[in-house]
């Protein structure tokens, strides 16, 4: 009660002005005075008329000094009633801390339900929007766009390869739109120990366009790009620290790239990451030649300049200009797609972090469970004390701000609570998701993000509070004073109150077996036949300098050289080269279907998987009809190739492939043998169309070797030293286990299982502390009831039995909710993710137990208090 | 007015007609002003947190707006009251001083 205040203010503020206006008080006080001089001159002998005359004309204008005094009470009555709401807020304030420590655990659950569920949110919002919607960060002003192209029959991806000839063409005419070109490549790094790094060639205008500027030197020049060989490089701050000891001098020092020397002009700042972040050095790109429009060898990135639509219409009308100077007919068009962080987070992860922030949601709704529940029962508490402050004279308004100012406060305390925690969750995610993927470490809580969870906080607790306060309210004023009432909660409050812990447990459920789903889904992925044997294989990635290796003929002596050495180290047993591997890229070429007669630019792609013969021994392939790819397949020996069975049927339905050509790019090659389906991107997609040709007829300078060792570990150190004395001082790069190399995506859904994993133990962790909370407030609250029921000779065991009961009621409702919304949710997700477990009963069992064991538990302690309830003293205390 | 009335509330709380009778009783009817002046007086001085007003029951059980001097308005009585005195000393002496 905020009684001390009152009295302090006692003088300066009277009461409430008991519901009258200013003009009534006012009238009424005239009134008073008039009446009571009539009185006094009528009993001094003045007949009653004369007495008002006379009783008027001492008071003077009557009307106008009514008006006076109404307008000065009115101005008194504002004044007094800010300085009461800043005394009342104040007292609000004392009160909710007061009553926050008089019920601590019901408080401690509140604030940290607040937290963990502004933190879940909090955290997922951040991610969700830093790495998936958000446009990059470089210069906000103007969006970021990836210019594409397509034609009939040919895609390209969001950030599609362009024709050069068509950049150059763009690029001078489009007014609306910043553009420049990069690719990229492979080179090896000279040096001690040499490192195989990725360069991107960019036009000079590149930095411009992201709106980037180096932390130190300068970017490129129009002239820099102006030769065909270059000689100036931008390193990345990673190179600079890792390769040059992050020296001052940096400026003016060479790279040895494959054999040329680049001298370094500038350095990106640290951090700096376009869409990958291993991308080390820099060089200009070249291109004011190349008028190449039928490869499409680079990809392009523009600064819009005003808006994406202007940008769009603009491209569509140069497409057309161009397809008539060029007299292409396949109706070419360039696409503009806002730059946004899911084209270089992948679907998978961006799916994930959609479904965590859901799971998050759910995490919030179960929090705000909590806090309803902690303000309900709260509010029945104090039905009396309202009910007597109404009386008293208190506005309902004045009572609803004291139950908000309560709501308020635990959402800013444990909003703060939440913030800390959300910071450690972004760290925690960092670590969770893979270390390659662009800008996880640009994850920081900023301003924008801090104050999205704090307005969910208060958003969501002032409406969860508005509600149990409403319900107080009307509590309070049914309830009449009655003298000793028993100040227990109506059945309904009882049941709204059950209601919510029921709902808690119901969505703990969903999210704990969704969970449970996913994980069993990606275990489901561990064991997908892939058709290769990849256990104990190791793989790495090597490439041949090109200066060394220009041709077809140095690069086959080349991967000849490359064989023998690692053959030659100690404890390989199995050596195999290929273009890429399962999961990590491939390469594709164009061929002519049979019986079609595209020109060859119009031929369609399939994806190509060139080996040698060892990559096929070492995985252990083997033809499903005719031969597998072997060494009887040289430079000089007839072209041939092996299809994968899919591709087989669509070339050529049910007949036997086996001796029958195909044109793939200028070559007519055999088709010797069928190989099996490989699902290389998880079970869920479907084998893709594969060619598999001989890394002898199809040369290449970048290769992946996949190695077999007797002991299964990698002889990592004898590699390193066999490829150093291969001329050209070769460097290897990303060695891992094959494994993890084919199961790449299968690394993303693990680190999104996990991520909604722990979305749905945070989940659980508020039921848990819900249903405890909630058990132990009725315990409290039917202390004299139990004392009754054991001073009357009620066993101990009985009463915990009891409160044990109600638990697991709840529980129990809240289960035949939740497991029909999970099996529901579980049916809306298999169509993406979970595999065939979604039809087995046993997570199901297996998350119902669960939750009747962990209600069982957080019932246990308040149960035992009630068994311990001293009769007398119950009694007592009523 | 202002003094008289911080004045008859001084003696204690009462009302709006009671504040009139007190001032023309103890000025013996010289100072008759308005009563409407004197609410006036009231409502001003109440506004400045001087004195505070409640509603009650008169001694005839009307309802009534009764007045007391609050701790402010006693401290500005006092105050008052030496102006009062002063000022009023100085323009006695005057008078009274021989041309």
């Amino acid at each position: 009660m905020r009684r001390g205040i009152d009295r302090r203010r006692a003088e300066e503020v009277d009461e409430v002005g008991l519901g009258r206006s200013p003009r009534e008080e006012v009238d009424d006080e005239i009134a008073f005075h008039l009446e009571a001089r009539v009185a006094e001159l009528v009993a001094g002998g003045l007949d009653p008329e004369a007495a008002r005359q006379r009783a008027r004309a001492e008071f003077g204008p009557v009307e106008s000094t009514r008006d006076h005094l109404a307008r000065a009470t009115a101005r008194r009555r504002e004044r007094q009633r800010r300085l009461r709401f800043g005394a009342f807020l104040f007292g609000d304030i004392r009160q909710a801390l007061r009553s926050a420590r008089a019920r601590p655990v019901s408080t401690l659950v509140a604030i940290v339900s607040i937290a963990v569920g502004m933190a879940a949110v909090g955290t997922m919002w951040t991610t969700l929007d830093r790495l998936i919607l958000r446009p990059l960060p470089y210069d906000p002003d103007r969006a970021l766009v990836f210019v594409g192209t397509s034609e009939r029959n040919r895609w390209g991806s969001p950030s599609a390869p362009s024709a050069p000839g068509d950049f150059l063409d763009l690029r001078s005419a489009a007014r609306t739109v910043e553009l420049a070109a990069y690719r990229e490549r492979e080179a090896n790094l000279g040096g001690d120990p040499p490192e195989w790094v990725t360069l991107r060639r960019v036009t000079p205008g590149f930095l411009d366009v992201l709106g980037v500027a180096p932390a130190m030197g300068r970017a490129f020049r129009p002239e820099d790009a102006r030769a065909a060989e270059t000689d100036v490089a931008v390193i990345s701050h990673g190179l600079w620290e890792r390769r040059f000891g992050g020296r001052a001098d940096i400026l003016g020092q060479t790279l040895r790239l494959d054999g040329s020397t680049s001298t370094i002009v500038g350095v990106l700042p640290a951090g700096f990451a376009f869409d990958r972040r291993d991308v080390d050095v820099y060089l200009p790109l070249y291109l004011e030649d190349d008028g190449v429009r039928a490869a499409w060898t680079v990809s392009v990135v523009g600064r819009l300049r005003g808006e994406l639509s202007e940008t769009r219409a603009e491209l569509s009308t140069l497409a057309a200009r161009i397809a008539e100077e060029t007299g292409n007919t396949a109706e070419r068009t360039f696409h503009a797609n806002t730059v946004i962080g899911e084209w270089f987070s992948g679907p998978i992860v961006a799916q994930g972090l959609g479904a965590s922030l859901a799971a998050a949601l759910f995490v919030l709704l179960v929090a705000c469970a909590n806090v309803a529940n902690l303000l309900l029962a709260r509010g029945s508490d104090r039905a009396d004390q309202i009910a007597l402050r109404r009386a008293l004279g208190a506005g309902r308004g004045r009572i609803l701000m004291q139950l908000l100012v309560e709501s308020a406060l635990l959402a800013a305390v444990g909003g703060a609570l939440g913030i800390a925690l959300s910071s450690l969750g972004l760290r925690g995610l960092t670590s969770l998701t893979p270390p390659d993927m662009a800008r996880v470490s640009e994850l920081r809580l900023d301003a924008q993000s801090v104050a999205v969870g704090m307005a969910m906080a208060f958003g969501s607790v002032t409406l969860f509070g508005v509600i149990p306060a409403l319900r107080t309210l009307a509590a309070g004023e049914r309830h009449r004073l009655m003298a000793g009432s028993v100040a227990g909660p109506t059945r309904r409050a009882r049941h709204l109150r059950a209601t919510l812990v029921g709902v808690e447990v119901a969505l703990a459920v969903v999210l704990v077996t969704t969970t449970t789903l996913l994980a069993r889904s990606f275990d489901g992925l561990r064991g997908i036949d892939t058709g290769m044997n990849t256990e104990g294989v190791w793989s790495f990635r090597v490439g041949l300098p090109a200066h060394l290796y220009p041709d077809a003929e140095s690069r086959t002596e080349g991967a000849a050289r490359l064989r023998t050495a690692l053959a030659n180290v100690p404890g390989v047993t199995g050596v195999g080269l290929s273009v890429g591997l399962p999961g990590w890229g491939w390469t594709s070429q164009r061929y002519q279907p049979p019986g079609a007669t595209f020109e060859p630019e119009r031929r369609p792609w399939v994806e190509t998987r060139t080996a040698d013969a060892g990559y096929w021994s070492v995985l252990g392939l083997t033809a499903l009809r005719g031969r597998a790819l072997g060494r009887e397949d040289t430079p000089h020996s007839r072209p041939v190739a092996v299809v994968n069975a899919s591709f087989a049927r669509e070339l050529w339905g049910d007949e036997d492939p086996v001796g029958r050509t195909l044109r793939v790019e200028d070559r007519e090659v055999e088709i010797v043998g069928v190989a099996p389906d490989v699902r290389e991107a998880g079970a869920k997609s479907p084998p893709r169309n594969t060619l598999y040709l001989p890394l002898s007829q199809w040369p290449r300078r970048g290769l992946s070797v996949v190695l077999r060792s007797a002991s299964g570990e990698p002889p990592i150190d004898g590699v390193r030293t066999a490829l150093a004395q291969i001329e050209g001082e070769l460097a290897l790069r990303h060695p891992m286990p094959l494994e993890s190399v084919v199961l790449q995506s299968a690394d993303e859904i693990r680190a999104m299982s996990r991520l909604v994993g722990t979305m749905a133990a945070a989940a659980l962790f508020l039921a848990i502390i819900g249903v405890y909370a909630a058990t132990n407030y009725s315990v409290t609250q039917r202390t004299p009831e139990i004392g009754v029921r054991m001073a009357l000779g009620a066993p101990g065991r009985r009463v915990r039995q009891g409160v044990l009961g109600g638990a697991l009621l709840v529980t129990a409702v809240g289960l035949s909710v939740g497991i029909p919304a999970a099996w529901g949710m579980a049916q809306v997700l298999s169509r993406f993710v979970i595999e065939s477990a979604a039809s087995s009963a046993a997570p199901y069992v297996a998350v119902a137990a669960l939750l009747i064991a962990v209600t069982l538990i957080a019932a246990w302690i308040p149960a035992r208090r009630a068994s311990g309830i001293d009769p007398a003293r119950a009694l007592r205390a009523e | 007015m202002d003094l008289l009335v911080l004045r008859s509330l001084d003696a204690g709380e009462r009302h709006g007609f009671a504040v009139s009778q007190w001032v023309h009783e103890r000025t013996e009817g010289v100072l008759r002003a308005p009563d409407g002046a004197l609410y006036k007086a009231l409502h001003r001085l109440e506004g400045k947190g001087w004195i505070a007003a409640r509603w009650g029951r008169s001694e005839n059980r009307r309802k009534a707006k009764f007045y007391r001097i609050t701790t402010a308005g006693r401290d500005a009585l006092r105050h008052e009251r030496e102006v009062w005195e002063t000022f009023s000393s100085a323009i006695g002496r005057a008078l009274e001083a021989e041309g």
